[in-house]
C-alpha cells in the first residue's frame, strides 16, 4: 500500500497520479462537489508544468492538493495519488510539505499575518529552522528581486494590492522550495512585475532547478514558462502538450472559454483573411514572419517560423 | 433630467489623501489629483503598482475623504453624504472581491445593496434576477460565495455593484483572473452601461483590455495624475508609457515595429491591426495584373 518512498523520487519530483477530488457538499443533504477529475502528470526538478483553464475548471484546487490543503484541511473525497519526492500529501502533515512545497495562494491576503513586510518573508523560514543569518539574506535578496527591497518594514496591510501580491512571491521565495506552485501570481501585478517574476522564476529553475507548477489565466505567461501545459475543464485535463502544441488549438480553447496568447488570435485572424499560414506567440517571430511576408513576392504562404518561447 | 449631459457626474478637485498619521511626508498615496467623469465616458485608470489608483477609486465613491481637496458628486461634497447614499451614484467593485462579500447565498450578497438602499422586495428581486443573468450567474445564486472559484467570486461583487445601478461605476481591477468568456461579459457590461449614460472608471493592468474598452485613459504615477487623454493618444504612446513603467499593448507594439514597412502605427485593437496589415498586404501581393491567391 506503500508506492511513497519510492528511491529515484528527488524532493522536487512532482507525481500526481489520477486524482479526483470531491469537496465536502455544500449543504448536508446535497452531493459532494466534484472538483477534480483523473488528472494525472508528473513534474521533474527543473521543469515546469502549466495549468490553465476557465473559471471554476479546478486550478486552484489542483494547487492545494500539491501541498496537502487538499484534502487535510478541507475535507472531502480524494481518489488517486499526488506525491512530493515520494511524500503523500494525503497523509504527511502539512507542516511537513511546507519544507519541500511553497505557495503563492491567489488571494495574497490568505497568507499575509498583517505584520511588517520583512515579518512575512521571514516567517516561512523561521517555522523550517532556518538560521537568523542566512533568514536575513534571504529577505534582502528576495524583497529585491519583487522590487519591494523599500517597503522592508512596512506593515503588509497597509499595502496596495499588487505590493502584496510581490511579498507574498517573496515569501514563497525566501522558503527556497524545492517544489514552488503558483496560482495567479502575476493577477495583480503591473507590466514590469509580471516581467520581474518570469525572471525570478527563470533564474529558479536555471539556478536551483525548482519545480514549478504555475496557474494562471494569462496565456502569454504560461506560454513564456510551462514545459508542458495542461488544460483543465470541468476538472478534467483535456489537452497536453507544449505550448505552442497546445495553443494552436485556438477554435477549442474558445469553446471551452479561454483564449490562445493575443498574437497567435491575431495570426489566426489574419490567416482567416488573407489566406496566410502564420503562427506566432512571441513578439519578435511575429515581427519576423509578418515582415518577410510583405517582403517576399509571390508570397510564399508557408513562410512561417514555428515560435520557439524561451 | 434635461441639460444634465453637460454636468459631470463625478468632480475630483485637487484631492491629497495619506494613509494614517504619518508624520514622515513621505505617506502620500494620491497628491493634488483633479479629474472630472461625465455621461458616457468609460475611462481607464492605469499606473504601477501603488500608483495610488486603488486609494483615488476609493474617493469616487466616499470610502476614504480627501486629506485636502474636495471631491463633488452630483454637485454634493462626498463628506456631506453618508456613504450609502452615494451608493445609488457611484458604486465600487473591490480589487480583492473577498472584501466585499458577505452573505449565505449568492443572492442574497447581491440583493443586499438594493434593499439597503430602500427598493421593495419585489424591485430587488427584479434587480438581483436582471444582472445575475447579466453575468450569467444563474448556476451559483444558492450557492454560498466563499464556496466558489475565485473569478466567480469577482463576478458575483461585481453584480452586487450593478444591483444598485449606479451612475458611476467604479471597477477596481474587475477582469484580474477572469477567463476569456468572463472578460467579454464585463466588457458587454461596461459598454452597455456608458451607451445607456453612465459612466464607468476602470481599474486595469492589461494594457490590451484598457486600449480595446476605454475611451479615455488616465495615468497616475507616484499618487499623481501624469497624463489624461483619448486612448488612442495614450495608449499609442510608447515614450508615455515605458516612463510610467506601464507598456504598449501587445499589437500596438506589433504594429509600430512594422511602421518602418509602412504600417499604421496607432492601431489599439486585433482588427484594427488585421485590417491595416491586410491593406499593406494586399497591396503588395494583389495588385491588378498580379494573380493573387
Ligand atoms: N471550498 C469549496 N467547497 C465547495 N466547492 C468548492 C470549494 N472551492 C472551490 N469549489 C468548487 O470547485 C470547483 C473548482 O474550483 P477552483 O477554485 O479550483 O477553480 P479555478 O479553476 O481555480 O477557478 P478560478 O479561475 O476562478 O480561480 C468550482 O466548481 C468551485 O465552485
Ligand atoms: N491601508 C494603507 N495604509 C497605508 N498605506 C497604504 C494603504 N493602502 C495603500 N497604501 C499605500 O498607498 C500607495 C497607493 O496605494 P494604492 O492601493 O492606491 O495603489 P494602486 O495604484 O491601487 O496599486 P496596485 O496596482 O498595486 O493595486 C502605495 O504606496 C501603498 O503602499
Ligand atoms: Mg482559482
Ligand atoms: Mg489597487
Amino acid at each position: 500500500m506503500k508506492p511513497e518512498g519510492q528511491a529515484s523520487n528527488a524532493p522536487g519530483t512532482v507525481i500526481v497520479r489520477d486524482l479526483a477530488f470531491h469537496y465536502p457538499p455544500l449543504r448536508p443533504g446535497l452531493a459532494p462537489v466534484q472538483a477534480l477529475d483523473g488528472i494525472s502528470f508528473r513534474a521533474e526538478p527543473g521543469q515546469t508544468v502549466g495549468i490553465y483553464g476557465s473559471g471554476g475548471s479546478g486550478k486552484s484546487t489542483l494547487c492545494l492538493a500539491l501541498n496537502g490543503i487538499v484534502p487535510q484541511t478541507t475535507g472531502g473525497i480524494v481518489r488517486g495519488e499526488v506525491t512530493i519526492g515520494g511524500w503523500s500529501t494525503r497523509t504527511r502533515p502539512i507542516a511537513q510539505l511546507s519544507s519541500r512545497v511553497a505557495v503563492v495562494f491567489q488571494n495574497p491576503d490568505t497568507s499575509l499575518i498583517g505584520r511588517s513586510v520583512e515579518d512575512e518573508v521571514a516567517f516561512g523560514p523561521e517555522n523550517l529552522g532556518v538560521p537568523p543569518a542566512e533568514i536575513e539574506r534571504r529577505i534582502e535578496t528576495t524583497l529585491d528581486r519583487v522590487g519591494m527591497g523599500a517597503y522592508r518594514w512596512q506593515r503588509s496591510s497597509e499595502l496596495s494590492g499588487g505590493e502584496k501580491q510581490r511579498v507574498v512571491v517573496a515569501a514563497a521565495l525566501a522558503m527556497e522550495p524545492a517544489v514552488l506552485v503558483l496560482d495567479e501570481p502575476t493577477a495583480a501585478l503591473d507590466p514590469h512585475g509580471t516581467t520581474a517574476v518570469v525572471d525570478v522564476l527563470r533564474a529558479l529553475i536555471a539556478e536551483k532547478r525548482t519545480t514549478i507548477i504555475l496557474a494562471a489565466q494569462d496565456p502569454d505567461l504560461l506560454a513564456a514558462l510551462s514545459d508542458e501545459l495542461l488544460i483543465l475543464d470541468a476538472g478534467r485535463v483535456v489537452r497536453r502538450g507544449t505550448p505552442q502544441e497546445v495553443f494552436m488549438h485556438g477554435s477549442e480553447l474558445r469553446k471551452i472559454g479561454l483564449t490562445a496568447p493575443p498574437l497567435l488570435d491575431l495570426a489566426e485572424r489574419l490567416n482567416a483573411m488573407l489566406g496566410t499560414d502564420f503562427g506566432f506567440l512571441e513578439h519578435a517571430v511575429a515581427l519576423q514572419s509578418l515582415t518577410d511576408a510583405l517582403e517576399r513576392r509571390p508570397p510564399a504562404l508557408r513562410d512561417s517560423v514555428p515560435s520557439s518561447v524561451t | 433630467m434635461s441639460g444634465t449631459h453637460r454636468v459631470p457626474i463625478v468632480q475630483v478637485q485637487s484631492v491629497s489623501y495619506h494613509y494614517g498619521s504619518t508624520g514622515d511626508g513621505a505617506g502620500r498615496a494620491i497628491s493634488d489629483v483633479t479629474l472630472e467623469i461625465g455621461h458616457g465616458e468609460l475611462i481607464a485608470l492605469v499606473g504601477q503598482n501603488g500608483s495610488g489608483k486603488s486609494t483615488l477609486a476609493r474617493h469616487v465613491n466616499g470610502l476614504l475623504k480627501p486629506c485636502s481637496g474636495r471631491v463633488l458628486v452630483h454637485g454634493v461634497d462626498t463628506r456631506e453624504v453618508p456613504i450609502h447614499r452615494l451608493a445609488r451614484y457611484v458604486g465600487y467593485a473591490f480589487q480583492n472581491p473577498d472584501d466585499q462579500l458577505f452573505a449565505a447565498t449568492v443572492v442574497e450578497d447581491i440583493s443586499f445593496g438594493p434593499r439597503n438602499v430602500g427598493h421593495d422586495p419585489a424591485e430587488v428581486e427584479r434587480r438581483a434576477g436582471m444582472v445575475i443573468e447579466q453575468l450569467g450567474l444563474g448556476g451559483v445564486a444558492g450557492h454560498h460565495p466563499f464556496l466558489l472559484n475565485r473569478s466567480t467570486r469577482r463576478l458575483v461583487a461585481l453584480a452586487g455593484v450593478l444591483a444598485l445601478t449606479p451612475d458611476v461605476l467604479v471597477l477596481d481591477e474587475p477582469t484580474d483572473g477572469l477567463d476569456a468568456w468572463a472578460v467579454d461579459r464585463v466588457q458587454a457590461v461596461v459598454r452597455h452601461h456608458v451607451a445607456d449614460g453612465g459612466a464607468v472608471l476602470l481599474i486595469s493592468h492589461d494594457m490590451g483590455f484598457v486600449a480595446a474598452t476605454a475611451n479615455r485613459v488616465v495615468i497616475l504615477r507616484g499618487g499623481r495624475v501624469v497624463a489624461d487623454g483619448p486612448t488612442r493618444t495614450v495608449m499609442t504612446d510608447l515614450s508615455l508609457l515605458t516612463a510610467n513603467n506601464l507598456a504598449l499593448p501587445p499589437v500596438t507594439r506589433l504594429a509600430q515595429a512594422l511602421a518602418p514597412r509602412g504600417m499604421r502605427p496607432d492601431v489599439l485593437n486585433p482588427e484594427e491591426f488585421c485590417d491595416a496589415y491586410a491593406a499593406l498586404w494586399r497591396a503588395r501581393h494583389l495588385l491588378p495584373g498580379t494573380s493573387g491567391p
